[in-house]
């Protein structure tokens, strides 16, 4: 778990340190600068310090330049960036902090190092070391002086000086006993002019001809001539150290001589106090400059780790880059396959776990691009068929909606997938109305459809043809019904039965009609023929015949009979000529009002009828059979003997004609068959007046209902405006 | 980019210098007069007499060199050098007979002490040192006078410390600002 957190807090910063971490580098180079910045109190040179702090200065500029490139680039959004960021950190990082620690230990090291080399012992050992030969050296002059002294306090060398002539022994053999009493390895004597009066000198070992010269009075000689007091100095010549002491020697306040004395300091001594001064001073030195000693170990030791950081990270960046690159490949050639290029191939770097990675991509990316290109052309095929499954659709959809006969689409168990718009109105069902099922054609009038469909399941018929009469309240509608049996039981997703109503009402009407005609025609051609010889003669042996007959009453009524039922045969066989050979309507524009008048001209006799209101407007129709037919309707109801009204509505579409009687209404068989020919309920009725009023108003596009069976009984002549008439067509 | 870049390095460079001088307070004394024609310049360090204290008291040799620089001052441009002089001076000390060797180097004068305060007084004090001949001056205009002081530790030598010279860029002992009056005296 710790690992795992671990890793998301370190993808969660890796972009973080991808893009900053240059910078914080860079900063912190910037600090080492400044730290190994040379100070004046360090030790030796500060080439060091300066190479130290140019490297971290050009590291510093070069993270900078580097961290500004990879923004501007913006390089940390790029594929396998953060990898490479993750690589070369941990890379530098298991070289870094060794060598971290590394630099730490040696440097408390070098720290504790320091210690015991710079320890107190060792620097009072050099101390003591030093006075010890500095006291020697001032034992040696404080001898010199102190004979010097003692010199001086004896007179009988300035009066030698005077008083013995130049040349002689006895100077010399004053400054031998004083070279002998003192120690002294040479003596020499100057007059005031500077000039050697005596010399004196002890042989010793290596010593050259060039030595036995009298050297020059130094500054501190002349300066003692000048004082008048004795001085010491030490000289460093080329053969050795030398303690030399100035003497000036008066008689009676005049100076007379200046003695010169030397000793000239054991080698091996002066050898010994110079390496103690030499050590003392390079120790002085180092002790003076320990932290700038401390500094160059660390510059040192710090120079090797920028080297050996620098070098690891170059090979890191190498090799990140080798790993990285080619995952980078992948990552870009992910992005536009994800984009939909199927092109896209890998370069292969390597026969490696990377290359193998890449081949792998390419083979992924050629069986995609050839799934894709199968699935492009699946996509277009189905594309294709889908449009063209639309287009029937479309057609089929339409052809359903335009087609004239009902279609019912039945699953197995009856319900229903589709059903035109036809069939809502073959089987008078409000459009609203919902049907699932065919069993939920509960109404009573479609009661014969559900019963063909039950023929049709239950006998397993593959198809089936019958006519259904559909009675739905007044109107009666003939349907020619036929089912068929689709596919198979199996086969749940598609339609099991297909139903096909047709309205034939009107094709069994025509042909009822035609029937009708031609009995009509028939019977007219065959009956009327003989009645008007039949008429002729029964009136001939009336007149001829009534003067001789007993019973001339008899007689004229049998012949009157004859002649009346004849002239009723001619009638009847008019009316069936009429109905057989009805002329197509001679339409024009008439107006209502004008009808009605004359409807009422012709009635006035008639107290029971009434016309009610004459309305405006304009009917297209032929006058004299729609008189003809408002005829028929009046004397129907005139034969109640009841009160008749006549009335007419007019709407924006049609105009209807209303007769209205008072009677008993009319029992469910007379409405049956009432607009079938010959039916009357009259015994001397031919029964063809409601026949042929019916005829003459479909024969307008308009329809003859009886719109009220039961008191008050009510027919109605429904004509439509649109009906073509032919004066308008004149006109236009 | 490279403003951005300019202005770290300014800021960083601030920032080490300034913390350096804070730590070095400079003491110093600069007086210039004039004598028979020349420009003569009195300078004394105070800040360095314990560390030259210490290094002679060591053993390690001590060179030391007074740079007098003569510059005409100008408004739009840097200032234009007319003379600079350099005096060395030098000692050597000799632990074991306590002495200390003063060389004047500019003039060649060796000589011997047996005091440290004066071999360091030597090192620290540049009296009379002479900077310029009046007549290479023009007379109401303005110049400056800079001194430096340049330390070097150990044996110095003329030819082999190029880079000891190079590295080392000297410590400022001030300036002061010298006009050349008609009747000849200095003004500061």
């Amino acid at each position: 778990m710790k690992v795992q957190r671990l890793n998301k807090r370190i993808n969660q910063y890796t972009p973080f340190l991808a893009t900053w971490f240059p910078f914080v580098l860079s900063a912190g180079l910037l600090v080492m600068t400044a730290w190994v910045w040379p100070s004046d109190e360090q030790f030796g040179p500060t080439f060091l310090n300066w190479l130290n702090m140019i490297l971290f200065l050009v590291l510093a500029l070069v993270a900078f330049v580097f961290g500004l490139q990879r923004m501007k680039r913006g390089e940390s959004k790029r594929a396998g960036t953060h990898l490479r960021t993750k690589l070369i950190t941990a890379m530098v990082l298991m070289v870094l902090v060794p060598s971290l620690v590394f630099q730490i230990t040696a440097n408390q090291v070098i720290e504790k190092g320091m210690d015991v080399w710079f320890d107190v012992r060792v620097d009072t050992l050099l101390d003591k070391a030093m006075k010890l030969a500095q006291g020697f050296y001032a034992g040696i002059e404080s001898d010199m002086e102190l004979s010097l002294t003692q010199v001086a306090s004896d007179n009988d060398l300035p009066l030698e000086i005077l008083s013995a002539p130049l040349g002689t022994m006895m100077i010399s053999q004053h400054l031998n006993k004083l070279l002998q009493q003192y120690g002294w390895h040479k003596a020499e004597l100057f007059d005031v002019s500077e000039r050697v009066i005596a010399v004196v000198q002890r042989e010793i070992r290596g010593q050259r001809l060039n030595d036995l010269r009298t050297r020059p009075l130094s500054d501190t000689g002349k300066l003692s001539i000048v004082l008048g007091h004795q001085s010491v100095e030490h000289e460093v010549r080329n053969n050795g150290e030398y303690v030399v002491g100035y003497l000036p020697l008066y008689n009676q306040q005049r100076l007379v001589a200046l003695l010169r004395s030397e000793v000239r300091l054991p080698e091996d001594v002066t050898a010994s106090a110079r390496s103690i001064e030499a050590d003392y001073r390079t120790y002085r030195e180092l002790e003076r400059h320990r932290q700038g000693i401390q500094q160059i170990f660390t510059h040192t030791l710090m120079i090797a780790m920028i080297l050996i950081t620098c070098i690891a990270a170059a090979i890191a960046i190498f090799f990140a880059r080798k790993l990285t690159t080619p995952i980078e490949d992948l990552a870009l050639a992910l992005k536009k396959v994800e984009k939909g290029d199927f092109n896209t191939l890998v370069h292969i770097h390597a026969q490696d776990e990377l290359g193998s990675l890449a081949s792998s991509f390419n083979s992924m990316t050629a069986r995609l691009k050839q799934n894709m290109e199968v699935l492009t052309q699946t996509q277009q095929e189905l594309t294709g068929a889908l449009v063209s499954s639309r287009q029937r659709q479309f057609v089929l959809e339409n052809l359903l909606a335009n087609l004239q006969s009902g279609v019912i689409l039945l699953d197995e168990s009856g319900g229903i997938r589709l059903m035109n718009q036809a069939c809502y109105e073959l089987l008078s069902l409000p459009e609203s109305t919902l049907k699932k099922s065919i069993f939920d054609f509960s109404e009573v009038h479609l009661s014969p459809m559900l019963d063909f469909f039950e023929t049709l399941q239950t006998q397993g018929l593959k198809s089936l043809q019958t006519e259904l009469v559909l009675s739905h309240g007044l109107q009666t509608t003939k349907i020619l019904a036929r089912g068929t049996l689709l596919g198979e039981k199996e086969d749940k997703l598609f339609s099991r039965w297909l139903l096909v109503f047709d309205d034939v009402t009107q094709l069994a009407d025509a042909q009822k009609h035609q029937a009708w005609s031609e009995v009509a025609q028939r019977l007219a051609h065959e009956i009327k023929n003989p009645l008007t010889p039949i008429k002729l003669s029964t009136e001939r042996v009336q007149r001829r015949f009534r003067s001789q007959v007993d019973d001339v009453e008899v007689f004229d009524t049998c012949t009157y009979a004859v002649i009346n039922q004849v002239e009723r045969l001619q009638r009847l066989l008019a009316d069936f000529s009429n109905l057989a050979t009805l002329p197509k309507p001679k339409t024009e524009v008439v107006s209502i009002a004008s009808l009605l008048r004359d409807m009422r001209e012709l009635y006035s006799p008639y107290q029971n009828l009434t016309f009610e209101g004459l309305p405006e407007g304009d009917v297209c129709c032929d006058p004299d059979q729609i008189r003809q037919v408002l005829i028929n309707l009046i004397d129907n109801a005139l034969a109640t003997n009841t009160h008749v009204r006549v009335f007419v509505e007019v709407t924006a579409k049609d105009t209807c004609f209303y007769v209205q009687d008072e009677g008993v209404g009319i029992d469910a068989t007379t409405q049956k068959h009432m607009f079938e020919p010959y039916f009357s309920t009259k015994q001397n009725g031919s029964g063809l007046g409601l026949a042929i009023a019916q005829r003459i108003t479909e024969e307008h596009g308009g329809q003859l209902q009886l719109v009220s069976a039961s008191s008050p009984t009510r027919f109605c002549m429904w004509l439509p405006h649109v009906f073509n008439c032919r004066s308008q067509e004149v006109a236009a | 980019m490279l403003r951005f870049l300019f202005l770290a390095m300014m800021v960083f460079q601030l920032l080490v210098f300034g913390a350096e001088a804070e730590e070095n307070p400079l003491v110093k004394q600069t007086h210039i007069h004039i004598e028979n024609g020349i420009v003569y310049c009195d300078v004394q360090t105070f800040n360095q007499e314990a560390y030259i204290l210490k290094v002679l008291g060591g053993g390690s040799p001590l060179t030391v060199f007074w740079q007098f620089d003569v510059l005409r001052e100008r408004a739009f441009w840097s200032n234009s050098s007319v003379a600079v002089v350099r005096l060395g001076r030098q000692v050597i000390p000799d632990l074991v007979t306590k002495r200390w060797l003063m060389r004047d180097l500019s003039a060649g004068v060796i000589r011997y002490t047996s005091d440290i305060h004066v071999a360091m007084r030597f090192l620290t004090t540049m009296n009379h040192a002479a900077a310029v001949d009046v007549s290479l001056l023009n007379k109401q205009e303005k110049y400056i006078l800079g001194t430096k002081l340049y330390v070097y530790e150990g044996e110095w030598e003329e030819e082999a410390s190029w880079w000891t010279t190079m590295m080392n860029w000297g410590e400022d002992m001030g300036s002061v600002e010298l006009i050349i009056p008609d009747e000849g005296a200095a003004v500061e």
